[in-house]
C-alpha cells in the first residue's frame, strides 16, 4: 500500500469519525462562501460575537446532553429547568411570597446557589425516576418538564424584571470585546471536554450507553452514575439559566421554550447517537455552532424566518443519513483494511520466522 | 366486606386477588373505572357545569383529534417506534387544503382534500423509508420531519386561512346531536382497535415491538410492516388536519403545536410503553379521554392556568411509576 492512498484513508477516517472536524470544515466552508457574498455584514467581529452571545444557554446545554446521549439517555426537561434556575435566583434577589413564604431579598451569590440547588433537584428528581425507578428517560423527563416548568411558571410569572445591577453586570460586562456569558460557556465547554475524554468517572458514560447490562455487570454503578448525570445536567441547565438571566436583566417562568429539541438535534448532528455510546463534547459544541452560523447565515441571506425549521430539519435528517452511508460504506471497510494488513504483517512475520 | 360475606357469591382471597390483577393490568378498563369515579365526583361537586348534554358535546368533539391521532401513535409504540411528526403533519394538511381552495375556488374540494391528505402520507412514507429502511432513529427522522412539515404549514398558513363553507361542513354538522367529527373518531378507534388486536398483520408489530431481531428472523418484513404503520400515522394525521381546519373554520400554521406529545403521552398511560411490545387500541382512546377529562375538570374547578402543567406533570409521573411497580409485582400490563 502506497503512502498517498495511506493518507486518503487516514483523511477520509478522521472525517467519518471525527465529527468535530468535518464540520469545522464546513463551517470553513460556509463561512468563506458567506463572507465572499456578503463581505464585511458577515464576516465581521461583531457577528462572531453575536453568533456567541446567542448561543451560550444551547451550548451550555448540549454538554450536559451530550454526557445524557453518551450514556443512552436524555432529557426533555433541560428548557423548564433553565427557566426555574433563573426564576428561583430572580425571586432570591428581588424578594417575594410563594404560599405564604416571605421570601426577603438576598445577596447575589446566595440567589445564584438557590437557583442553582433548585435545578439540581429537577435533575434529581429526573434522576431518580430514570435511574432508580426505571421510567424510560423520554417520557420521565417529559412529564417532569410539565412539572419543572409548571413550577417555574408558577413561581416566575410571566416576568421578574428588573434585576438588581449587581447580578446583571455578571452576563452585561464586556472583556476584549466578547461579552462575559461566551467566556463561562467557554470554560465549561473545555472543562466538560476535559473530564468526558480524560476522567475515568466520566468516560464510563460510554461504557453505560454502549451496553448498560454488560456495564452493571462488570461492577459499575449505573444507578449512581446515571443519577450523578441527570443532577450534573440540572446543574448546567440552572447556570444557563442564571447567565441568561442576568444577561437579559429579567426572568420569566417561560424562557426560552423548546430549546430542549434544538439542543438535542444539535447534540446528534455533533456526531452522539441516540443509541448511546458515542460523540464527544468537541462535536456537541461544533453542531450548536453550525446550527447558529446557519441561522445567521439565512438571516443575513435575507432569507424567510419561516424556512428555518424547514433547513435545520433537512441538514438534521441529511447528517444522520449521511452518517449512516458512511459508516455503512467506509467505516467497515477502512476497518477490514486495517485489518487486512495487520493479517499480513503478522502472516509476514510469521512466515519470516 | 359485609355484602360479599352475606350474600351468596363468595370471593376468595385467591380470585379477589385474580381481580385486582386484571383491574391493574388491563389499563383500559382501570381507566375506565378511574373516569367514571372522577365523573361521579364532578357531578356531584358541579352538578351544573359538569354532567350535561353540552359539556359531553364539547368533550366528545374535543376528544376527536387526539383520540384519532393515538390509533396511528399506539401502533408504532407497539411496535417500538414513535412519530413526533403528526402535529407538523395535520397543520400542513389544512394548510395545504385551504390554500388550495384559497388559490383556486373553482378547484373541487374533494380534490384539494385529497391532495392533502395524499401530501401527508407521503411525509410518513418518507418517514418510514428513514427509519424501516435506512435505519435512522425514530426520534430524529421524526423530529427532523416536524420541524419540516410544521414549517411548511407556516409557511403556507402564516396567518389563518378560511376555508369554504364545503369543506367546514364536514369538521362542524351536527348529526344526532353530535358533530361529525365525534363519529369519524368512533369509525377510526373501532377500526384501528379491530386491526391491531384482531388481523394477523397488525399482531405482527407485537412481535416487532418486543423484539425486533427475532421478529425478522422469524420470517416477518419488519421493514414493510414498520413502513405501513408509519404510512398509517401520516395518513391519521392528514386526515385530522383537514377535519380540525373545517372544524375551526380556516387553516393555521401553528395549530395544535406540540400535540405529539400529549398523543403520545396518552398512549403511554393507555398502556403503551416506549420500549415496545404492549399497548391496546382501547387503552389509548381511554388514555386520551383521561387526559381531556382532567383538562375539562381543571377549567371547570377553574385550577390557575399556571398550574395545570404542573398537575398533569404529576399524573404523568405517578401512572408512569405505578406501571413499573405494577409490572414488578403481577407481570406486564395488558
Amino acid at each position: 500500500m502506497n503512502s498517498s492512498h495511506r493518507l486518503k484513508n487516514a483523511i477520509i477516517n478522521q472525517l467519518i469519525n471525527n465529527r468535530a472536524l468535518s464540520l469545522l470544515l464546513l463551517l470553513v466552508v460556509l463561512t468563506a462562501a458567506m463572507s465572499v457574498a456578503f463581505g464585511g455584514i458577515f464576516f465581521a467581529w461583531s457577528n462572531l460575537s453575536g453568533i456567541l452571545l446567542n448561543l451560550v444557554s444551547e451550548a451550555i446545554l448540549a454538554v450536559g446532553m451530550m454526557y445524557l446521549i453518551v450514556s443512552g439517555v436524555i432529557d426533555l426537561s433541560i428548557g423548564a429547568n433553565l427557566a426555574l434556575g433563573g426564576a428561583i435566583a430572580g425571586i432570591c434577589l428581588k424578594g417575594s411570597v410563594i404560599f405564604g413564604l416571605v421570601i426577603n431579598p438576598q445577596p447575589v451569590p446566595v440567589a445564584i446557589l438557590w437557583g442553582l440547588f433548585a435545578s439540581c433537584l429537577g435533575g434529581l428528581l429526573n434522576g431518580l425516576l430514570v435511574a432508580r425507578v426505571g421510567v424510560n428517560a423520554l417520557i420521565a423527563t417529559l412529564a417532569m418538564s410539565k412539572i419543572i416548568g409548571g413550577a417555574a411558571l408558577y413561581i416566575g410569572g410571566s416576568e421578574i424584571a428588573g434585576l438588581p445591577e449587581s447580578f446583571n453586570v455578571l452576563s452585561q460586562t464586556r472583556v476584549f470585546g466578547f461579552f462575559m456569558p461566551i467566556y463561562y460557556m467557554a470554560v465549561i465547554v473545555v472543562i466538560s471536554a476535559l473530564l468526558l475524554a480524560k476522567m475515568r468517572y466520566f468516560r464510563r458514560f460510554y461504557f453505560i450507553g454502549g451496553n448498560i447490562r454488560s456495564a452493571r455487570l462488570s461492577g459499575i454503578n449505573v444507578t449512581g452514575t446515571l443519577t450523578v448525570m441527570f443532577v450534573l445536567m440540572g446543574l448546567l441547565a440552572g447556570l444557563a439559566g442564571v447567565i441568561f438571566a442576568a444577561r437579559m436583566g429579567n426572568a420569566s417562568g417561560n424562557t426560552l421554550p423548546n430549546i430542549e429539541l434544538n439542543v438535542i438535534t444539535a447534540a446528534i448532528i455533533g456526531g452522539g447517537s441516540l443509541s448511546g455510546g458515542k460523540g464527544n463534547i468537541a462535536g456537541a459544541f461544533m453542531g450548536v455552532l453550525f446550527i447558529n452560523v446557519i441561522k445567521t447565515s439565512m438571516v443575513i441571506a435575507g432569507i424567510d424566518i419561516y424556512w428555518q425549521p424547514i433547513i435545520i430539519g433537512a441538514i438534521l435528517i441529511s447528517a444522520v443519513v449521511i452518517d449512516i452511508v458512511l459508516q455503512e460504506r467506509y467505516g467497515a471497510s477502512i476497518n477490514l483494511r486495517k485489518l487486512q494488513s495487520v493479517r499480513r504483517r503478522t502472516l509476514g512475520q510469521a512466515g519470516s520466522a | 366486606m359485609q355484602a360479599a360475606a352475606s350474600g351468596d357469591v363468595r370471593i376468595s382471597a385467591g380470585e379477589r386477588r385474580t381481580v385486582l390483577r386484571t383491574l391493574l393490568t388491563n389499563r383500559a378498563l382501570s381507566l375506565l373505572i378511574l373516569v367514571v369515579l372522577i365523573s361521579a365526583v364532578m357531578t356531584i361537586l358541579f352538578p351544573k357545569y359538569f354532567f350535561n348534554y353540552y359539556n359531553l358535546r364539547q368533550l366528545l368533539y374535543y376528544l376527536a383529534t387526539p383520540a384519532i391521532l393515538t390509533v396511528g401513535m399506539m401502533m408504532l409504540i407497539v411496535a417500538g417506534m414513535f412519530d413526533l411528526s403528526i402535529g407538523g403533519n395535520l397543520a400542513m394538511a389544512g394548510a395545504i387544503t385551504a390554500a388550495i381552495l384559497l388559490g383556486s375556488p373553482a378547484f373541487p374540494y374533494p380534490l384539494a382534500i385529497a391532495v392533502a391528505i395524499v401530501i401527508s402520507t407521503c411525509a410518513g412514507v418518507a418517514n418510514g423509508l428513514l427509519v424501516a429502511f435506512v435505519g435512522v432513529n425514530a426520534l430524529i427522522t421524526t423530529l427532523a420531519m416536524m420541524g419540516i412539515l410544521r414549517g411548511v404549514a407556516i409557511m403556507l398558513a402564516k396567518n389563518p386561512i378560511p376555508v369554504p363553507q364545503s369543506v367546514a361542513n364536514l369538521g362542524s354538522i351536527f348529526v344526532l346531536g353530535f358533530q361529525i367529527p365525534t363519529y369519524y373518531m368512533i369509525v377510526i378507534i373501532l377500526i384501528g382497535a379491530f386491526l391491531l388486536a384482531r388481523t394477523r398483520y397488525f399482531r405482527q408489530l407485537y412481535y416487532i415491538g418486543a423484539n425486533r431481531k427475532a421478529a425478522d428472523l422469524s420470517g416477518i418484513n419488519t421493514r414493510r410492516v414498520l413502513l405501513v404503520t408509519f404510512v398509517i400515522s401520516g395518513f391519521l394525521a392528514g386526515f385530522v388536519g383537514v377535519v380540525q381546519a373545517a372544524g375551526t373554520n380556516a387553516a393555521i400554521g401553528i395549530i395544535q403545536d406540540g400535540i405529539e406529545l400529549k398523543v403520545i403521552t396518552a398512549v403511554i398511560i393507555g398502556g403503551g410503553s416506549l420500549s415496545g411490545g404492549k399497548g391496546t387500541i382501547l387503552g389509548a382512546f381511554m388514555g386520551a379521554l383521561f387526559m381531556l377529562l382532567i383538562d375539562t375538570i381543571m377549567t371547570i374547578a377553574s385550577v390557575n392556568n399556571m398550574f395545570q402543567p404542573f398537575i398533569i406533570g404529576i399524573i404523568l409521573v405517578l401512572a408512569v411509576t405505578m406501571d413499573v411497580v405494577i409490572q414488578k409485582k403481577y407481570g406486564a400490563t395488558r
